[in-house]
């Protein structure tokens, strides 16, 4: 061969290896699962599988905000759903292979549920149709879909789409689906639309909360008991100027005709003018009681007829050059005997976006209390608690992502805790901070997704990426 | 690359070089547009390997293979790394830091340089849209008589004298290379060292040095030319003499383009129509989902 046909070939070559890249690039980057060869997550776990969920986003230590993800393993343990943030349901075996994927088109998608036998799942999307889709857990294909929170209306322009952001299903296969819609008017002022639909398993719309119209409250969460005999859900209106038509702080549903049973108001404590429950309350399994932690840091235990029994204030603002910060509160859980708070971040009360110069010393804490209001245990985490899960009230994960103040990465992970103590951490360290976890009901599996971060030097950590951990001690 | 067969047109035998050059004209309007209106990375790349294969198809050589890959490496990875450091829409990830903020002098005076991904991305699309055009083109010049390819522009309602033009054009960059190539050998042979050429003084010395007399050459050649096709009785409306009809395949082939166009166009105009809020159908749920994926 002469060396101008070795010239030839090697161009020739180059550009085929460059086309294979470009095509790994456009088809292939965005998908790869990696299989690992049995490393130690720590402790008790082994991790066993990770998998690129797509590109997002890198978050740095300059702005507040998170990246999401939602994970939720089906009542078998036998299946893993994810729901992205770049609009992708994928199904995982518990070996962590992709079972399907299913784009969600125009929508976001913003709750996942799986059906009591774990055949469907429930995948609840932010678009203009607003819709909830029935899923066959194992081929993905679609069994039904309502356009439920479509009747929250949308504003193409403005992009204010409706959604079901958040789902549950209860023991009779009912799905229980909370819309809700965001718009600003012409002068500023921030409008919410809200509704609870309950649906039969076949996708028939069987009541919905209110029966005319929306809520004109901002409704983020709602927890539902074991039997699906009460739902429960917190407001968080914080618009002080406004007068709102449901302006009460937690309500309680009969979940059999979506009347209501109770209401009740907690009274703000100053410097807050509003009560905020966020990331709760939550009902307990057997229905008697209902826990709700409030933004400004207060803990509550009410009774099944709304009553209060106790109430903690686990975080008290602190005045910093006339501006508060504060660790907000978030998730509230009853587990068997013990009821279960947290903290997230340190907030500046005057802008949420910007990291404060100090922590709150209650910020980022796991607080563990008995049903009498006694206290039991708290456990501080390095970073930012992003979600906990749990299977049972013997142990409890937490997701912890970056702290803003230490700028330490290496608290990023998802951290076991036994309990009630809450002592005997294990950690299942990740790379990027962490944003979500699961923990699947068999106890063996912990999922988590992490998320990249750049650090000050421009370094980036981490991807936004799925972790799967095995059980595979007794430890 | 300055041999003049390089560049000219090839009989052949193949189902390319038989496909009627309507259509290929045809094909290479719909690609022209299409790939401005396509923005997914997916499609964009399933168009371009779709005109590779048409080069394997018409058995291009591996002169011609070398030469249409450099040509799209030079394209592709320019695009990629200029859009990838000098990305400036947000938002954009760095996915690696060329030079740390931190860096003296260097990191200071750019806040840091860094590969983004979006920029990356953008310039794949970008890179893509290039490359297909660019293959399509070489692959329409290297398999259509330019005698077919007039009658063709002919045929589809471009002026005669446009037509005429356009594949003039075409045909004068193989004798243009073949002129510069004759040039350099001249100079050559008068003792022109090419090393000397290397700083930037000498290049745009060289350039002046080789362009003057392919320029004079080609405007010789240009005025012969017209004079040829002047006495010839060039616009005064002489006409050819009327394609044959298309074939049933062709017609199929063209009218398959023409649908697949027309569907894609309509869907990516719903979403386009969606996406800016001025119009909405829930029926069409799944015209959406298609169009953000593939269009």
């Amino acid at each position: 061969m002469r060396t101008s046909d070795l010239w030839r070939w090697l161009i020739v070559l180059i550009f085929a290896a460059s086309l294979a890249a470009l095509g790994w690039y456009v088809f292939m980057a965005d998908s790869g699962t990696r299989r690992t060869a049995g490393r130690e997550g720590g402790g008790s776990y082994r991790q066993t599988a990770q998998l690129a969920l797509g590109q997002v986003e890198v978050k740095n230590y300059q702005r507040m905000g998170f990246t999401r993800g939602i994970l939720r393993f089906s009542p078998d343990s036998g299946l893993l759903a994810v729901g992205t943030e770049n609009g992708q349901v994928i199904m995982l075996s518990r070996e962590g292979e992709v079972l399907w994927r299913r784009p969600a088109g125009l929508g976001k998608v913003t709750a996942l549920e799986f059906s009591p036998e774990g055949d469907c799942l429930y995948v609840g999307e932010t678009s203009a149709d607003g819709s909830l889709y029935c899923l066959d857990a194992a081929s993905g294909r679609e069994r039904w879909k309502n356009s439920v929170a479509a009747g929250l209306g949308v504003d193409l322009k403005r992009k204010s789409h409706p959604g079901v952001i958040r789902l549950l299903a209860d023991r009779t296969g009912r799905v229980f689906a909370l819309g809700q819609r965001y718009d600003r008017t012409a002068a500023g002022e921030s409008v919410y639309r809200g509704q609870i639909f309950c649906l039969s398993p076949e996708g028939a719309e069987l009541w919905r909360f209110p029966a005319a119209g929306a809520m004109d409250a901002w409704v983020n969460w709602m927890g539902a008991d074991e039997q699906g005999r009460r739902i429960v859900f917190g407001t968080a209106n914080f618009d002080t100027e406004r007068r709102y038509r449901y302006d009460k702080n937690i309500y309680c549903l009969n979940a059999g005709s979506g009347a209501e049973a109770w209401s009740s108001s907690l009274e703000p404590a100053p410097p807050f003018q509003r009560t905020i429950l966020r990331g709760s309350p939550n009902i307990a399994a057997d229905g008697e009681y209902v826990a709700a932690m409030a933004s400004d840091g207060r803990a509550f235990l009410l009774d099944a007829r709304g009553r209060e029994l106790w109430r903690r204030h686990l975080s008290a603002p602190k005045k910093l050059d006339e501006i508060y910060l504060n660790a907000v509160g978030r998730d509230a859980y009853v587990l068997g005997g013990l009821v279960v708070f947290t903290t997230i971040n340190t907030y500046n009360n005057a802008n949420w976006q910007l990291p404060t110069p100090v922590e709150h010393p209650a910020s980022n804490s796991l607080f563990v209390f008995d049903t009498a209001g006694k206290f039991v245990a708290r456990w501080r985490a390095g970073g930012g608690i992003e979600e906990i899960a749990f299977a049972s009230a013997r142990q409890i994960a937490v997701a912890v992502g970056r702290n803003t103040k230490t700028k330490d990465p290496a608290v990023h992970g998802i951290y076991v805790l036994a309990l009630p103590d809450a002592a005997a951490a294990e950690k299942l360290a990740t790379d990027g901070p962490c944003a979500a976890v699961a923990v699947s009901p068999d106890e063996r599996l912990v999922a988590g997704i992490e998320a990249p971060l750049q650090l000050d030097d421009g370094t980036i950590v981490g991807g936004y990426r799925l972790w799967l951990w095995k059980k595979t001690g007794s430890r | 690359m300055f041999a003049r067969q390089l560049w000219e047109a090839e009989a052949g035998s193949t189902p390319i070089h038989q496909l009627d050059g309507r259509v290929k004209l045809m094909l290479l309007a719909v690609l022209g547009i299409g790939v401005i209106l396509i923005d997914s990375p997916r499609t964009l790349f399933l168009l371009l390997a779709a005109t590779l294969t048409g080069h394997a198809a018409a058995k291009t050589s591996l002169r011609r293979w070398t030469l249409l890959a450099l040509f799209l490496l030079i394209a592709a990875w320019g695009s990629m790394v200029s859009q990838a450091m000098f990305y400036n829409q947000e938002p954009r990830n760095p996915i690696v830091c060329l030079i740390a903020p931190a860096t003296p002098l260097l990191g200071r005076l750019t806040d840091g340089v860094y590969i983004y991904q979006e920029g990356l991305a953008y310039g794949a699309v970008q890179a893509m849209r290039s490359c297909i055009m660019l293959t399509y083109g070489f692959l329409l010049c290297w398999t259509t008589d330019p005698r077919e390819l007039l009658r063709s522009l002919v045929f589809w309602r471009l002026p005669y004298e446009l037509s005429f033009m356009a594949v003039t054009g075409l045909r004068f960059l193989p004798v243009v290379l073949s002129e510069t190539a004759t040039v350099i050998t001249a100079q050559r042979l008068r003792g022109f060292a090419a090393s000397k050429a290397m700083s930037p003084a000498g290049a745009v010395r060289t350039a002046f040095r080789t362009l003057w007399p392919v320029l004079a050459r080609s405007l010789r050649r240009a005025v012969t030319l017209a004079m040829s096709v002047e006495s010839r009785g060039f616009g005064s409306g002489w006409r050819m003499a009327a394609m044959p009809p298309l074939t049933t395949g062709g017609k199929a082939m063209l009218a398959g383009c023409l649908a697949a166009a027309l569907l894609a166009g309509a869907a990516k105009l719903l979403y386009v129509f969606q996406f800016n809020g001025w119009a909405h159908f829930a029926g069409c749920r799944f015209v959406y989902d298609f169009a953000r994926q593939w269009l």
